[in-house]
Protein backbone atom coordinates (compact mmCIF):
# COMPACT_ATOMS: atom_id res chain seq x y z
CA UNK A 1 0.00 0.00 0.00
CA UNK A 2 2.19 2.82 -1.19
CA UNK A 3 -0.13 5.65 -0.09
CA UNK A 4 -0.19 4.39 3.47
CA UNK A 5 3.58 4.41 3.49
CA UNK A 6 3.66 7.93 2.06
CA UNK A 7 1.40 8.99 4.89
CA UNK A 8 3.82 7.48 7.43
CA UNK A 9 6.73 9.28 5.86
CA UNK A 10 4.76 12.52 5.71
CA UNK A 11 4.10 12.35 9.42
CA UNK A 12 7.49 11.16 10.41
CA UNK A 13 9.67 13.50 8.42
CA UNK A 14 8.91 16.92 9.89
CA UNK A 15 9.34 15.40 13.34
CA UNK A 16 12.63 13.89 12.38
CA UNK A 17 13.84 17.12 10.82
CA UNK A 18 12.84 19.04 13.92
CA UNK A 19 14.62 16.53 16.11
CA UNK A 20 17.73 16.63 13.90
CA UNK A 21 17.67 20.42 13.92
CA UNK A 22 17.58 20.74 17.69
CA UNK A 23 20.13 17.95 17.97
CA UNK A 24 22.62 19.82 15.82
CA UNK A 25 22.01 23.09 17.65
CA UNK A 26 22.48 21.37 20.95
CA UNK A 27 25.60 19.66 19.73
CA UNK A 28 27.21 22.93 18.59
CA UNK A 29 26.34 24.66 21.83
CA UNK A 30 27.45 21.75 24.00
CA UNK A 31 30.63 21.36 21.92
CA UNK A 32 31.51 25.01 22.65
CA UNK A 33 30.76 24.46 26.30
CA UNK A 34 32.78 21.26 26.38
CA UNK A 35 35.80 22.98 24.81
CA UNK A 36 35.60 25.77 27.40
CA UNK A 37 35.33 23.25 30.23
CA UNK A 38 38.24 21.24 28.83
CA UNK A 39 40.44 24.35 28.53
CA UNK A 40 39.57 25.30 32.09
CA UNK A 41 40.42 21.86 33.42
CA UNK A 42 43.76 21.86 31.56
CA UNK A 43 44.56 25.30 32.98
CA UNK A 44 43.59 24.02 36.42
CA UNK A 45 45.95 21.08 36.12
CA UNK A 46 48.81 23.34 34.97
CA UNK A 47 48.25 25.67 37.93
CA UNK A 48 48.07 22.69 40.27
CA UNK A 49 51.30 21.16 38.93
CA UNK A 50 53.17 24.47 39.09
CA UNK A 51 51.86 24.97 42.61
CA UNK A 52 53.00 21.51 43.68
CA UNK A 53 56.39 22.03 42.05
CA UNK A 54 56.78 25.39 43.79
CA UNK A 55 55.77 23.93 47.19
CA UNK A 56 58.10 20.97 46.79
CA UNK A 57 61.00 23.17 45.76
CA UNK A 58 60.38 25.51 48.70
CA UNK A 59 59.86 22.62 51.11
CA UNK A 60 63.01 20.75 50.10
CA UNK A 61 65.10 23.88 49.77
CA UNK A 62 67.65 21.96 47.68
CA UNK A 63 69.54 23.58 44.79
CA UNK A 64 68.75 20.46 42.68
CA UNK A 65 65.09 21.47 42.51
CA UNK A 66 64.80 25.16 41.63
CA UNK A 67 61.31 26.67 41.73
CA UNK A 68 59.22 27.21 38.57
CA UNK A 69 60.08 30.89 38.26
CA UNK A 70 63.83 30.26 38.23
CA UNK A 71 63.37 27.31 35.85
CA UNK A 72 61.30 29.27 33.35
CA UNK A 73 63.79 32.13 33.53
CA UNK A 74 66.58 29.66 32.80
CA UNK A 75 64.53 28.28 29.93
CA UNK A 76 64.24 31.78 28.46
CA UNK A 77 68.00 32.32 28.80
CA UNK A 78 69.02 28.91 27.49
CA UNK A 79 66.60 28.93 24.57
CA UNK A 80 68.60 31.53 22.69
CA UNK A 81 71.88 29.92 23.73
CA UNK A 82 71.63 26.46 22.25
CA UNK A 83 68.52 24.88 23.79
CA UNK A 84 66.41 25.76 20.73
CA UNK A 85 68.96 23.97 18.56
CA UNK A 86 69.02 20.91 20.85
CA UNK A 87 65.24 20.82 20.95
CA UNK A 88 65.11 20.92 17.14
CA UNK A 89 67.59 18.03 16.96
CA UNK A 90 65.59 15.94 19.46
CA UNK A 91 62.36 16.74 17.63
CA UNK A 92 63.86 15.59 14.36
CA UNK A 93 65.03 12.34 15.96
CA UNK A 94 61.69 11.51 17.60
CA UNK A 95 59.60 12.51 14.61
CA UNK A 96 61.68 10.55 12.13
CA UNK A 97 61.65 7.49 14.42
CA UNK A 98 57.88 7.69 14.79
CA UNK A 99 57.36 8.16 11.05
CA UNK A 100 59.68 5.26 10.26
CA UNK A 101 57.89 3.11 12.83
CA UNK A 102 54.49 3.96 11.33
CA UNK A 103 55.64 3.34 7.77
CA UNK A 104 57.20 -0.03 8.61
CA UNK A 105 54.97 -1.39 11.37
CA UNK A 106 51.52 -0.46 10.03
CA UNK A 107 51.68 -2.41 6.74
CA UNK A 108 53.31 -5.35 8.53
CA UNK A 109 50.67 -5.28 11.28
CA UNK A 110 47.79 -5.10 8.80
CA UNK A 111 49.10 -8.14 6.90
CA UNK A 112 49.88 -10.13 10.05
CA UNK A 113 46.33 -9.52 11.31
CA UNK A 114 44.77 -10.69 8.07
CA UNK A 115 47.07 -13.45 6.82
CA UNK A 116 46.99 -16.33 9.28
CA UNK A 117 50.03 -18.07 7.84
CA UNK A 118 52.21 -14.98 8.19
CA UNK A 119 50.99 -14.46 11.73
CA UNK A 120 51.70 -18.06 12.65
CA UNK A 121 55.26 -17.64 11.40
CA UNK A 122 55.92 -14.20 12.88
CA UNK A 123 53.77 -14.53 16.01
CA UNK A 124 56.25 -16.43 18.22
CA UNK A 125 59.10 -14.10 17.17
CA UNK A 126 57.05 -11.05 18.15
CA UNK A 127 55.88 -12.68 21.36
CA UNK A 128 59.44 -13.46 22.45
CA UNK A 129 61.09 -10.20 21.39
CA UNK A 130 58.35 -7.74 22.41
CA UNK A 131 59.04 -7.86 26.19
CA UNK A 132 62.83 -7.50 25.79
CA UNK A 133 63.74 -3.89 26.66
CA UNK A 134 65.24 -2.56 23.43
CA UNK A 135 67.17 0.26 25.10
CA UNK A 136 69.71 -2.24 26.48
CA UNK A 137 70.96 -2.63 22.91
CA UNK A 138 72.28 0.95 22.94
CA UNK A 139 75.98 -0.08 23.07
CA UNK A 140 75.53 -2.67 20.32
CA UNK A 141 73.54 -0.32 18.11
CA UNK A 142 76.16 2.41 18.51
CA UNK A 143 78.97 -0.02 17.80
CA UNK A 144 77.29 -1.13 14.60
CA UNK A 145 75.68 2.08 13.32
CA UNK A 146 78.17 4.62 14.68
CA UNK A 147 77.66 7.54 16.99
CA UNK A 148 75.54 9.69 14.71
CA UNK A 149 71.80 10.22 14.29
CA UNK A 150 71.27 6.88 12.55
CA UNK A 151 72.02 4.85 15.67
CA UNK A 152 69.78 6.99 17.91
CA UNK A 153 66.91 7.02 15.45
CA UNK A 154 67.27 3.28 14.95
CA UNK A 155 67.07 2.60 18.68
CA UNK A 156 63.92 4.68 19.13
CA UNK A 157 62.41 3.15 16.00
CA UNK A 158 63.09 -0.33 17.39
CA UNK A 159 61.05 0.46 20.51
CA UNK A 160 58.11 2.14 18.77
CA UNK A 161 58.05 -0.35 15.90
CA UNK A 162 57.01 -3.21 18.18
CA UNK A 163 54.33 -1.20 19.92
CA UNK A 164 52.78 -0.06 16.66
CA UNK A 165 53.16 -3.51 15.12
CA UNK A 166 51.34 -5.25 17.95
CA UNK A 167 48.63 -2.58 18.16
CA UNK A 168 48.00 -2.65 14.41
CA UNK A 169 48.07 -6.42 14.17
CA UNK A 170 45.54 -6.85 16.98
CA UNK A 171 43.20 -4.27 15.41
CA UNK A 172 43.54 -5.89 12.00
CA UNK A 173 42.91 -9.34 13.47
CA UNK A 174 39.78 -8.27 15.34
CA UNK A 175 38.19 -6.73 12.26
CA UNK A 176 34.57 -7.87 12.00
CA UNK A 177 34.18 -10.55 9.29
CA UNK A 178 30.99 -8.74 8.29
CA UNK A 179 33.07 -5.92 6.78
CA UNK A 180 35.18 -8.40 4.86
CA UNK A 181 32.08 -10.18 3.53
CA UNK A 182 30.60 -6.86 2.58
CA UNK A 183 33.63 -5.72 0.60
CA UNK A 184 34.21 -9.16 -0.93
CA UNK A 185 30.62 -9.23 -2.12
CA UNK A 186 31.40 -6.07 -4.09
CA UNK A 187 34.13 -7.98 -5.90
CA UNK A 188 37.06 -6.49 -4.01
CA UNK A 189 40.64 -7.54 -4.73
CA UNK A 190 43.13 -7.98 -1.89
CA UNK A 191 44.33 -4.44 -2.54
CA UNK A 192 40.77 -3.09 -2.26
CA UNK A 193 40.28 -4.96 1.02
CA UNK A 194 43.34 -3.30 2.52
CA UNK A 195 42.55 0.10 1.06
CA UNK A 196 38.84 0.33 1.84
CA UNK A 197 38.53 -1.82 4.96
CA UNK A 198 41.68 -2.87 6.83
CA UNK A 199 43.51 0.47 6.62
CA UNK A 200 40.66 2.70 7.87
CA UNK A 201 39.67 0.08 10.45
CA UNK A 202 43.14 -0.06 12.04
CA UNK A 203 43.86 3.68 11.79
CA UNK A 204 42.51 4.59 15.26
CA UNK A 205 44.57 1.77 16.81
CA UNK A 206 47.64 3.05 14.96
CA UNK A 207 47.19 6.46 16.57
CA UNK A 208 46.67 4.92 19.98
CA UNK A 209 49.86 2.88 19.72
CA UNK A 210 51.78 5.89 18.38
CA UNK A 211 50.60 7.91 21.38
CA UNK A 212 51.69 5.18 23.76
CA UNK A 213 54.92 4.77 21.79
CA UNK A 214 55.65 8.48 21.96
CA UNK A 215 56.18 8.40 25.72
CA UNK A 216 58.58 5.47 25.48
CA UNK A 217 60.27 7.02 22.45
CA UNK A 218 61.16 10.19 24.36
CA UNK A 219 62.45 8.18 27.33
CA UNK A 220 64.65 6.06 25.08
CA UNK A 221 65.80 9.13 23.17
CA UNK A 222 66.90 10.75 26.42
CA UNK A 223 69.01 7.71 27.17
CA UNK A 224 70.43 7.62 23.64
CA UNK A 225 71.30 11.33 23.78
CA UNK A 226 73.16 11.09 27.07
CA UNK A 227 75.73 8.73 25.59
CA UNK A 228 78.54 9.86 23.31
CA UNK A 229 76.44 12.72 22.13
CA UNK A 230 77.02 16.35 21.22
CA UNK A 231 73.43 17.36 20.63
CA UNK A 232 69.82 16.89 21.70
CA UNK A 233 67.94 17.81 24.86
CA UNK A 234 69.35 14.74 26.62
CA UNK A 235 72.87 16.02 25.95
CA UNK A 236 71.87 19.52 27.11
CA UNK A 237 70.53 18.17 30.41
CA UNK A 238 73.59 16.02 31.06
CA UNK A 239 75.88 18.93 30.28
CA UNK A 240 73.96 21.23 32.63
CA UNK A 241 74.13 18.53 35.31
CA UNK A 242 77.91 18.21 35.09
CA UNK A 243 78.11 21.99 35.61
CA UNK A 244 75.60 21.72 38.47
CA UNK A 245 73.45 24.24 36.60
CA UNK A 246 70.23 23.00 38.19
CA UNK A 247 68.00 25.67 36.71
CA UNK A 248 69.34 24.72 33.27
CA UNK A 249 68.59 21.06 34.00
CA UNK A 250 64.99 22.08 34.70
CA UNK A 251 64.98 24.18 31.51
CA UNK A 252 65.92 21.01 29.61
CA UNK A 253 63.21 19.06 31.42
CA UNK A 254 60.68 21.73 30.43
CA UNK A 255 61.85 21.56 26.80
CA UNK A 256 61.55 17.76 26.83
CA UNK A 257 58.06 18.02 28.34
CA UNK A 258 57.01 20.58 25.75
CA UNK A 259 58.33 18.34 22.97
CA UNK A 260 56.30 15.39 24.24
CA UNK A 261 53.16 17.45 24.72
CA UNK A 262 53.49 19.14 21.33
CA UNK A 263 53.85 15.82 19.52
CA UNK A 264 50.96 14.40 21.54
CA UNK A 265 48.76 17.27 20.42
CA UNK A 266 49.87 16.83 16.80
CA UNK A 267 48.99 13.13 16.93
CA UNK A 268 45.58 14.06 18.33
CA UNK A 269 45.06 16.55 15.56
CA UNK A 270 46.17 14.08 12.88
CA UNK A 271 43.73 11.51 14.25
CA UNK A 272 40.90 14.03 14.12
CA UNK A 273 41.70 14.87 10.52
CA UNK A 274 42.22 11.32 9.30
CA UNK A 275 39.44 9.58 11.29
CA UNK A 276 36.56 12.08 10.98
CA UNK A 277 33.94 9.35 11.50
CA UNK A 278 35.12 8.93 15.09
CA UNK A 279 34.25 12.50 15.93
CA UNK A 280 30.68 12.84 14.67
CA UNK B 1 18.24 -17.39 -13.70
CA UNK B 2 19.30 -19.41 -10.67
CA UNK B 3 19.88 -23.15 -10.72
CA UNK B 4 21.15 -24.87 -7.63
CA UNK B 5 21.85 -28.58 -7.88
CA UNK B 6 22.75 -30.92 -4.99
CA UNK B 7 24.56 -28.11 -3.23
CA UNK B 8 26.59 -29.20 -0.25
CA UNK B 9 28.50 -26.73 1.90
CA UNK B 10 30.72 -27.66 4.81
CA UNK B 11 32.58 -25.49 7.26
CA UNK B 12 36.06 -26.68 8.25
CA UNK B 13 36.42 -28.62 11.48
CA UNK B 14 36.83 -32.21 12.63
CA UNK B 15 34.44 -33.50 11.54
CA UNK B 16 33.41 -30.68 9.17
CA UNK B 17 30.11 -28.98 10.04
CA UNK B 18 27.61 -29.58 7.28
CA UNK B 19 25.71 -26.34 6.64
CA UNK B 20 23.89 -27.47 3.51
CA UNK B 21 23.37 -31.09 2.55
CA UNK B 22 22.09 -31.48 -1.00
CA UNK B 23 20.01 -28.37 -1.75
CA UNK B 24 18.38 -28.08 -5.17
CA UNK B 25 16.01 -25.47 -6.58
CA UNK B 26 15.68 -23.18 -9.53
CA UNK B 27 14.31 -19.70 -10.01
CA UNK B 28 13.22 -18.02 -13.24
CA UNK B 29 14.58 -14.58 -14.19
CA UNK B 30 12.85 -11.62 -12.56
CA UNK B 31 11.38 -13.61 -9.67
CA UNK B 32 11.57 -12.55 -6.05
CA UNK B 33 12.27 -15.45 -3.75
CA UNK B 34 12.15 -15.49 0.04
CA UNK B 35 13.95 -18.07 2.17
CA UNK B 36 12.68 -18.69 5.69
CA UNK B 37 13.54 -21.22 8.34
CA UNK B 38 14.77 -21.53 11.93
CA UNK B 39 18.09 -20.05 13.06
CA UNK B 40 21.10 -22.05 11.99
CA UNK B 41 19.29 -23.93 9.21
CA UNK B 42 21.74 -22.67 6.56
CA UNK B 43 19.76 -19.75 5.07
CA UNK B 44 22.68 -17.35 5.17
CA UNK B 45 25.08 -20.02 3.92
CA UNK B 46 22.80 -20.63 0.94
CA UNK B 47 22.78 -16.91 0.20
CA UNK B 48 26.57 -16.72 0.53
CA UNK B 49 26.85 -19.64 -1.89
CA UNK B 50 24.65 -17.77 -4.39
CA UNK B 51 26.88 -14.72 -3.91
CA UNK B 52 30.01 -16.78 -4.51
CA UNK B 53 31.32 -16.04 -1.02
CA UNK B 54 31.58 -19.72 -0.01
CA UNK B 55 32.85 -22.62 -2.08
CA UNK B 56 30.58 -25.67 -2.29
CA UNK B 57 31.93 -29.03 -1.13
CA UNK B 58 29.75 -30.66 -3.80
CA UNK B 59 27.07 -29.73 -6.30
CA UNK B 60 26.91 -26.45 -8.14
CA UNK B 61 25.29 -23.05 -8.27
CA UNK B 62 24.54 -21.52 -11.66
CA UNK B 63 23.49 -17.93 -12.12
CA UNK B 64 22.52 -16.79 -15.62
CA UNK B 65 23.72 -20.16 -16.94
CA UNK B 66 27.23 -19.82 -15.55
CA UNK B 67 28.70 -21.70 -12.61
CA UNK B 68 29.35 -19.34 -9.68
CA UNK B 69 32.99 -19.50 -8.58
CA UNK B 70 33.34 -16.13 -6.85
CA UNK B 71 31.61 -12.75 -6.61
CA UNK B 72 29.87 -12.02 -9.90
CA UNK B 73 29.89 -8.67 -11.67
CA UNK B 74 26.10 -8.23 -11.72
CA UNK B 75 25.22 -9.75 -8.37
CA UNK B 76 24.60 -7.25 -5.59
CA UNK B 77 24.43 -8.26 -1.94
CA UNK B 78 22.80 -6.52 0.99
CA UNK B 79 24.04 -8.10 4.18
CA UNK B 80 22.58 -8.36 7.64
CA UNK B 81 23.21 -5.04 9.39
CA UNK B 82 23.72 -3.58 5.92
CA UNK B 83 27.49 -4.00 5.65
CA UNK B 84 28.05 -0.24 5.52
CA UNK B 85 31.52 1.00 6.42
CA UNK B 86 31.49 3.38 9.39
CA UNK B 87 34.53 5.25 8.02
CA UNK B 88 32.90 6.09 4.70
CA UNK B 89 30.33 8.78 4.08
CA UNK B 90 26.92 8.03 2.59
CA UNK B 91 28.26 8.96 -0.84
CA UNK B 92 31.44 6.87 -0.50
CA UNK B 93 29.47 3.88 0.79
CA UNK B 94 26.96 4.08 -2.06
CA UNK B 95 29.70 4.50 -4.67
CA UNK B 96 32.05 1.84 -3.26
CA UNK B 97 30.86 -1.04 -5.46
CA UNK B 98 31.37 1.03 -8.60
CA UNK B 99 34.73 2.30 -7.35
CA UNK B 100 35.96 -1.24 -6.70
CA UNK B 101 34.79 -2.31 -10.14
CA UNK B 102 36.51 0.66 -11.71
CA UNK B 103 33.25 2.10 -13.05
CA UNK B 104 32.83 5.10 -10.79
CA UNK B 105 33.60 7.70 -13.45
CA UNK B 106 30.79 6.42 -15.65
CA UNK B 107 28.47 5.65 -12.72
CA UNK B 108 28.73 8.93 -10.80
CA UNK B 109 25.44 10.24 -12.19
CA UNK B 110 23.75 6.95 -11.40
CA UNK B 111 24.85 7.08 -7.75
CA UNK B 112 23.62 10.65 -7.51
CA UNK B 113 20.28 9.70 -9.05
CA UNK B 114 19.83 6.79 -6.64
CA UNK B 115 20.73 8.90 -3.61
CA UNK B 116 18.20 11.52 -4.71
CA UNK B 117 15.56 8.86 -5.31
CA UNK B 118 16.16 7.41 -1.84
CA UNK B 119 16.04 10.86 -0.20
CA UNK B 120 19.70 10.62 0.81
CA UNK B 121 21.25 13.33 -1.34
CA UNK B 122 21.17 15.94 1.42
CA UNK B 123 22.83 13.43 3.76
CA UNK B 124 25.62 12.40 1.39
CA UNK B 125 28.44 13.85 3.53
CA UNK B 126 27.26 12.12 6.69
CA UNK B 127 28.72 9.00 8.21
CA UNK B 128 26.56 5.93 8.95
CA UNK B 129 26.70 6.69 12.69
CA UNK B 130 24.79 9.90 11.96
CA UNK B 131 21.90 8.13 10.19
CA UNK B 132 18.74 6.44 11.39
CA UNK B 133 18.26 2.72 10.78
CA UNK B 134 15.98 3.33 7.80
CA UNK B 135 18.41 5.78 6.24
CA UNK B 136 21.31 3.33 6.59
CA UNK B 137 19.17 0.65 5.01
CA UNK B 138 18.46 2.94 2.08
CA UNK B 139 22.20 3.59 1.65
CA UNK B 140 22.75 -0.16 1.47
CA UNK B 141 20.01 -0.49 -1.13
CA UNK B 142 21.43 2.42 -3.13
CA UNK B 143 24.88 0.85 -3.05
CA UNK B 144 23.48 -2.45 -4.31
CA UNK B 145 21.41 -0.84 -7.07
CA UNK B 146 24.31 1.35 -8.19
CA UNK B 147 25.89 -1.82 -9.57
CA UNK B 148 22.94 -2.28 -11.98
CA UNK B 149 22.50 -5.83 -10.74
CA UNK B 150 20.43 -8.54 -12.39
CA UNK B 151 20.57 -10.54 -9.15
CA UNK B 152 19.98 -8.97 -5.75
CA UNK B 153 20.75 -11.03 -2.65
CA UNK B 154 19.52 -9.80 0.73
CA UNK B 155 20.35 -11.30 4.12
CA UNK B 156 17.76 -10.24 6.71
CA UNK B 157 18.08 -6.68 5.50
CA UNK B 158 15.24 -5.29 7.58
CA UNK B 159 15.66 -7.24 10.81
CA UNK B 160 17.03 -4.38 12.89
CA UNK B 161 14.45 -1.81 11.82
CA UNK B 162 11.35 -0.79 13.73
CA UNK B 163 8.04 -2.11 12.40
CA UNK B 164 6.96 1.05 10.54
CA UNK B 165 10.34 1.63 8.89
CA UNK B 166 10.51 -2.06 8.03
CA UNK B 167 7.19 -1.90 6.17
CA UNK B 168 8.25 1.27 4.36
CA UNK B 169 11.49 -0.44 3.28
CA UNK B 170 9.62 -3.54 2.15
CA UNK B 171 7.38 -1.32 0.00
CA UNK B 172 10.46 0.41 -1.41
CA UNK B 173 12.11 -2.89 -2.32
CA UNK B 174 8.80 -4.25 -3.69
CA UNK B 175 8.52 -1.17 -5.91
CA UNK B 176 11.96 -1.89 -7.34
CA UNK B 177 11.44 -5.63 -7.76
CA UNK B 178 7.94 -5.29 -9.30
CA UNK B 179 9.61 -3.93 -12.44
CA UNK B 180 10.85 -7.50 -12.93
CA UNK B 181 14.34 -6.48 -14.11
CA UNK B 182 16.03 -7.94 -11.07
CA UNK B 183 15.92 -11.47 -9.72
CA UNK B 184 15.99 -11.30 -5.93
CA UNK B 185 16.64 -13.69 -3.09
CA UNK B 186 15.73 -12.54 0.40
CA UNK B 187 16.70 -14.42 3.55
CA UNK B 188 14.42 -13.58 6.46
CA UNK B 189 13.11 -14.98 9.69
CA UNK B 190 10.00 -12.81 9.44
CA UNK B 191 7.09 -14.85 8.04
CA UNK B 192 5.03 -11.80 7.05
CA UNK B 193 8.01 -10.36 5.19
CA UNK B 194 8.53 -13.60 3.29
CA UNK B 195 4.83 -13.72 2.43
CA UNK B 196 4.80 -10.12 1.21
CA UNK B 197 8.01 -10.12 -0.85
CA UNK B 198 8.47 -13.75 -1.95
CA UNK B 199 6.81 -14.83 -5.21
CA UNK B 200 8.52 -18.12 -4.43
CA UNK B 201 9.04 -19.03 -0.79
CA UNK B 202 11.59 -21.65 0.23
CA UNK B 203 11.08 -23.07 3.71
CA UNK B 204 14.32 -24.50 5.05
CA UNK B 205 14.88 -27.22 7.61
CA UNK B 206 18.45 -27.64 8.90
CA UNK B 207 20.68 -28.18 5.88
CA UNK B 208 17.93 -28.60 3.27
CA UNK B 209 14.84 -27.11 1.68
CA UNK B 210 11.71 -28.68 3.14
CA UNK B 211 9.01 -26.87 1.15
CA UNK B 212 8.73 -24.58 -1.85
CA UNK B 213 5.59 -22.42 -1.89
CA UNK B 214 4.32 -20.33 -4.82
CA UNK B 215 2.91 -16.92 -3.98
CA UNK B 216 1.76 -15.13 -7.14
CA UNK B 217 0.15 -12.22 -5.27
CA UNK B 218 3.43 -11.13 -3.67
CA UNK B 219 4.39 -7.44 -3.70
CA UNK B 220 1.01 -6.33 -5.09
CA UNK B 221 -0.21 -3.10 -3.51
CA UNK B 222 -2.69 -3.92 -0.78
CA UNK B 223 -1.65 -7.56 -0.64
CA UNK B 224 -0.99 -7.41 3.11
CA UNK B 225 -4.69 -6.69 3.78
CA UNK B 226 -6.02 -9.71 1.85
CA UNK B 227 -7.25 -12.96 3.33
CA UNK B 228 -4.96 -14.80 0.93
CA UNK B 229 -1.93 -13.14 2.59
CA UNK B 230 -3.10 -14.03 6.07
CA UNK B 231 -3.82 -17.63 5.03
CA UNK B 232 -0.33 -17.88 3.56
CA UNK B 233 1.23 -16.58 6.76
CA UNK B 234 -0.68 -19.18 8.78
CA UNK B 235 0.43 -21.90 6.40
CA UNK B 236 4.07 -20.81 6.50
CA UNK B 237 3.97 -20.71 10.27
CA UNK B 238 2.67 -24.27 10.22
CA UNK B 239 5.42 -25.38 7.81
CA UNK B 240 8.09 -23.90 10.07
CA UNK B 241 7.07 -26.02 13.06
CA UNK B 242 9.77 -28.59 13.86
CA UNK B 243 7.45 -31.60 13.71
CA UNK B 244 6.09 -30.57 10.29
CA UNK B 245 9.65 -30.02 9.08
CA UNK B 246 10.63 -33.47 10.27
CA UNK B 247 7.74 -34.95 8.27
CA UNK B 248 9.03 -33.39 5.04
CA UNK B 249 12.32 -35.31 5.25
Amino acid sequence: MPDRVTAHEGEARPGRRWAAGTGVGKRVRSRGKATAALTLSYLGVVVLLLGAWWALSRGLGLPALPDPVASFRALGRAWGHGLAYHTAISTWRVVSSLCLAAVTAVPAGMVLGQARVADRLAGPAIYLTYPVPKSVFLPVVMAVLGLGDVARIFLVWLVVFFQVLVGTRDASRSLSPQFLHSVHSLGASARDVYRHVVWPAVLPAVFTSLRVGLGTAIAVLFLAETWASQSGIGYFIMLAWTRLGWDEVMAGVLAMGALGMGLYLILDLLERVSCPWRYV
Amino acid sequence: MIEVRDLRVEYPGRPPAVALAGVSFSLPRGTACAIIGPSGCGKTTLLHALAGLVTPAAGEVRVGGEVVRGPRERTAVILQDWGLFPWKTVWANAALGLEIRGRLRAGRARVEGLLREMGLWELRHRFPAQLSGGQRQRVAIARALALEPDLLLMDEPFSSLDALTREAMQELVAGILRRGEITAVLVTHDIAEAAFLGQQILVMAPGRISWQVSNPGAMEPGYRATGQFLDLCTRLRELCRPEVMARSA
